[in-house]
């Protein structure tokens, strides 16, 4: 990017967020001058990467686009799909060749990495490596086992935590956290500071009336464990369902199963944790949520909605409940399915948690969020994850090609303004209803309605595949 | 047949509705009157992806109508009414009755009927006609495969070829198999009396403990099967009956969804020519839609039949297996196929090679247990590039002879592969008004089987050495293509020896011979049940 380009699209990227705030905020925001700025990012952005990442390089090629092109091409013909995290050749991890993987990863970056990999023996040691040399690489691990990587550099690290902040402090102070009195207060503050301005205020100011709690890792580089880490220090005190990292190594064993003594020694300390002592360590953070009760703090809980229902059943064993001090927030995302593939009732999961814990259903929020895109959106109380206007959806058919209008189902995919460093115009895996109006919470624009995975095309033939196979 | 299809306006399609018979018992059951209004209103709130309702009178399939110029799907259906069927009706509890009739017949009866019904089909030619323009307005295959498949009917019927099947595929003690099926077969089997019998002589004596010698002899006993087929090649269900009747079974066959007219076609040939036969008598051609607990509860109950054989998706085997583990199972489960070229193709052979290579994948359009989906090259990366350009060459011949239709979700899979997954893959397409046609992948890695798209595409991936490929063969692969020869002999019993089927020259993977084991198994042996008497 020439320096004029970068300068003009910081300067964007700022009026952006400005206007993610104002829209969050329900006042002034102008959908349309919104959507310009948005789609100027992601034509500069599209530009920096014809130039800088291989990946996006050779589909332009392929696809005959160059750096000059308009936004219905790059929807049409430029998305990639979010396996291209995960293009990376097994065998590379198999046998610890970060040699490899640092070569793929330069693939879908827009510098190249050349970190030392000297005496790296695990996918956490060389995210490690990376992070030290300023790629913060997060990862996610879906239903297959195996692992995308997603990179990002600082500034756009830093840009993301920024917009997340700026948007979703006033769309959760709204008729959420605290009185009605800071709420009043809170407003106006919020539009009059800059974005920098004020993430530093709500870093500095933290809130010092929640305790956080975590039913997820106290450490890792999984997509939902580097939200907690963003998030955990702004409480007053937080704490973790499991006490231990949570290392990509000790995954892959889950799916692949350990291979050496190191792997098995981490396999056996993640079950211990995980399965041998999940209860008791429910029943610690169930202790420790009472201790914050009692200490009069309001407390902030975050997992997966199959932890908040095992933690409900162990409640309900143990025949608890525990009066949550009033403005207290349950926030839920990650998918409805648990590990064995249980499908729950969402629903029934807020009744049990509104019951278990004295907190009306309305203080219980479901965020949806994928490691590849910048934003978390939060489901308000019609039912809709509202998109912050830094991204432009779109919604695929069967075929993959874009839909109009402003009532579509079809699989889910977005354009990020934010994603400088990685390729951002992605197609997810998820079956989507994406409708565009106004919403009775007051926010417009577009809102994910339903969420679910992509059905797998079922064969027809007596030719087939039974299951995964390397072939 | 045509005569009863215009009495009762069957397998033909009037207005985009189509009326099929089933064959119950060997009674042609006709499906009620049902006009397009009550079609339409029976869907009206369906999705799209709706292809059946259960009225209390009638089951309604839809299928996609498919524009044959332009290979899209035009937006309307052809709607297919069918009769009810119910459990009870399907299930032979009569056992006398078939040990007397059916059981009786013998292999001549048996050739002499299939006899009936080739000529039946090949006397009949325009009502065959009929229902193959029908099946064609929905047909995924292209119109090649289409055509063959209804020009080889009758000879799926040859008689030779079914006394082949029985003979070898029933053949025991040296003997030719219809021998065990006419009846009782003496054998010479060395006679070991039993632990009893010795302790009981020392305890009775020789007078209370002798016996007179009897003859050791051994029967091929015709069983009660269900066949529960998948897959929308129009000889599926006519391939499944065949082995029923082969084996004098009472039976059922359940036809696919996307072959229910062909099916109809078949029950009503059998219905047409020989109605009072046994084996008309006892064979039950019919459909319901998989997972149907109201049917398949009473047909997965021990001793309903004696043999469930079912092809298809994962889901389907597992779900067959689960719900009758009291009634022995034979299933073709999911497979396909691999091809191996050894570096020899590249001294001079390599047109060859590539032409036989993609022949092997084009089988049933790449759409059979035994289509090559991979193509191994033993050479470097730029000498399979360079096969995987005259591949895509030779698979765009193929596309000018038999064009074929893309389903719009896997048109999205291939842009999702090219696009993710597989993005530093090394793609070489052929496209037609930028859709996909066909083509090629060279993977510079291992490829997940389960991303297969099974529609003319290869993956291609580069190996040192042909021995390289033997730890990615197992029960999953049918058959593996090898070229050469010498190769191919060399690695043969390696590849087998891990649970592939096959192990055939290039370009010869779609043969065939009657009598030869399908999925390791003799399959008419597994159809019948051994006796000793």
């Amino acid at each position: 990017m020439t320096t004029g380009q970068s300068e003009r699209l910081r300067t964007v990227h700022r009026q952006l967020i400005k206007a993610a705030q104002t829209w969050a905020l329900r006042q002034g925001f102008d959908p349309g001058r919104a959507r310009e700025l948005r789609r100027e990012a992601i034509l500069i952005n599209h530009a920096h990467y014809i130039k800088t990442i291989p990946a996006y390089q050779r589909l332009a090629q392929e696809e005959g686009v160059s750096e000059v092109t308009d936004i219905e091409t790059i929807k049409k013909k430029l998305m990639s799909t979010d396996d291209v995290f995960k293009s990376y050749n097994q065998e590379w991890l198999e046998q610890a060749d970060f040699g490899q993987m640092n070569q793929w990863l330069s693939g879908i970056y827009h510098k190249r990495i050349d970190v030392d990999v000297q005496g790296v023996r695990s996918i956490d040691d060389w995210i490690e490596r990376l992070r030290a040399a300023g790629t913060n690489t997060v990862y996610s691990s879906g239903t297959s086992g195996t692992f995308s990587f997603v990179p990002r550099d600082e500034t756009d690290w830093a840009l993301v935590k920024t917009a997340n902040t700026v948007y979703l402090t006033p769309l959760l102070t709204y008729r959420k956290v605290g009185t009605a009195l800071v709420r009043l207060l809170v407003k106006p503050a919020i539009r009059l500071l800059s974005p920098d301005t004020l993430v530093k205020a709500v870093n500095k100011a933290g809130l010092p009336d929640f305790d956080g709690f975590f039913l997820g890792f106290r450490q890792g580089n999984m997509g939902n464990q580097v939200l907690i880490r963003e998030l955990a220090p702004l409480f007053r005190r937080h704490h973790f369902l499991y006490d231990i990292d949570l290392t990509a190594a000790a995954l892959r064993c889950l799916r692949w199963g350990a291979q050496t003594e190191e792997d098995r020694q981490l396999l056996g300390k993640l079950q211990k944790e995980t399965i041998v002592e999940r209860d008791s360590n429910y029943l610690k953070v169930i202790g420790h949520i009472k201790t914050s009760v009692e200490e009069s703090q309001k407390v902030f809980l975050f997992g997966a909605p199959y932890q908040f229902k095992e933690l409900g059943e162990i409640m309900s064993g143990e025949n608890q409940r525990i009066a949550l001090k009033k403005g207290s927030i349950i926030l839920f995302g990650g998918g409805w399915k648990s590990f064995t593939g249980e499908k729950m009732d969402r629903e029934a999961l807020v009744r049990i948690l509104s019951a278990t814990f004295n907190i009306p259903p309305e203080m219980i929020l479901e965020g949806y969020s994928m490691t590849e895109i910048s934003v978390l959106m939060v489901r308000c109380d019609s039912g809709r994850f509202h998109i912050p206007p830094l991204i432009e959806p779109v919604v695929f058919d069967e075929e993959l090609s874009p839909l109009e209008g402003k009532n579509l189902s079809g699989t889910f995919g977005f354009l990020d303004s934010l994603a400088v460093s990685y390729p951002g115009f992605i197609i997810s895996g998820d079956h989507v209803r994406l409708m565009d109006e106004e919403c009775q919470c007051g926010l417009c624009g577009p809102a994910l309605v339903e969420i679910g995975r992509a059905r797998n095309r079922e064969v027809k033939g007596c030719g087939g595949i039974m299951t995964s196979f390397r072939a | 047949m045509e005569k009863i299809c215009r009495e009762s306006d069957l397998l033909h399609c009037q207005g985009g509705v189509v009326r099929a018979p089933f064959l119950i018992k060997g009674k042609i059951i006709v499906p009620p009157e049902i006009n397009m209004e009550q079609i339409e209103a029976a869907f009206r709130d369906a999705d799209k992806d709706t292809v059946y309702v259960k009225l209390s009178n009638a089951q309604l399939i839809r299928e996609p109508v498919i524009d044959r110029k332009t290979l899209r799907y035009t937006g309307e259906y052809v709607y297919q009414v069918l009769p009810p069927v119910s459990g009870p009706e399907l299930v032979e509890t009569n056992i006398d009755r078939l040990a007397h009739g059916l059981y009786a017949l013998s292999v001549a009866d048996i050739l002499e009927y299939l006899e009936l019904l080739s000529a039946a089909l090949l006397k009949n030619q325009e009502l065959v006609a009929q229902v193959r323009e029908i099946c064609r307005l929905t047909a995924e295959h292209p119109d090649a495969f289409l055509d063959g498949w209804f020009a080889a009917f009758p000879s799926l019927l040859n008689c030779e070829a079914a006394r082949q099947m029985i003979n070898n595929e029933l053949s025991l003690w040296g003997r030719p198999g219809g021998d065990f099926l006419d009846g009782w077969v003496e054998v010479p089997g060395g006679v070991i009396p039993g632990l009893v019998p010795s302790l009981a002589q020392a305890l009775f004596g020789q007078d209370m403990t002798a016996h007179q010698p009897v003859k050791t002899l051994m029967r091929a006993m015709p069983t009660r099967q269900l066949h529960i087929t998948a897959g929308n090649a129009p000889v599926i269900p006519i391939v499944s009956a065949l082995r029923a009747i082969l084996t004098k079974s009472a039976a059922v066959i359940k036809s696919p969804y996307g072959a229910t007219i062909t099916g109809a076609l078949f029950g009503l040939a059998a219905a047409a020519v020989a109605p009072d036969h046994p084996i008309t008598q006892n064979l039950s051609v019919v459909y319901w839609p998989g997972g149907d607990g109201s049917i398949e509860s009473l047909l997965f109950r021990p001793n309903a039949f004696d043999r469930i054989v079912v092809w298809g998706t994962p889901e389907t085997i597992t779900s067959v297996q689960s719900k009758a583990p009291f009634t022995k199972t034979v299933c073709f489960n999911p497979r396909y196929g691999v091809s191996l070229i050894g570096r020899e193709a590249f001294d001079g052979s390599l047109e060859k090679a590539v032409v036989k290579a993609a022949m092997d994948s084009m089988i049933d359009n790449q759409k059979a247990c035994i289509a090559s989906l991979v193509h191994y090259i033993e050479g470097t990366e730029e000498q399979a590039r360079s096969y995987a350009e005259r591949l895509r060459q030779t698979l765009r011949q193929w596309d000018g002879l038999t064009p074929q239709f893309v389903l719009p979700a896997v048109r999205g899979q291939l842009k999702r592969m090219k696009r993710g997954k597989y993005s530093r893959a090394h793609w070489y397409i052929n496209s037609q008004k930028e859709e996909f046609t066909s083509g090629v992948i060279v993977m510079p890695g291992e490829f997940d089987i389960l991303d297969h798209p099974m529609c003319r595409l290869v993956i291609v991936r580069p190996v040192d050495n042909l021995t390289d490929v033997l730890r990615y063969l197992h029960q999953g692969v049918s058959t593996v293509g090898i070229y050469p020869e010498e190769r191919r002999l060399a690695l043969r019993d390696r590849i087998l020896a891990r649970g592939v089927s096959n192990v055939l020259p290039l370009g010869q993977c779609e043969r065939i011979f009657a009598g030869m084991p399908h999925d390791g198994m003799m399959v008419l042996s597994q159809l019948v049940d051994w006796k000793n008497a």
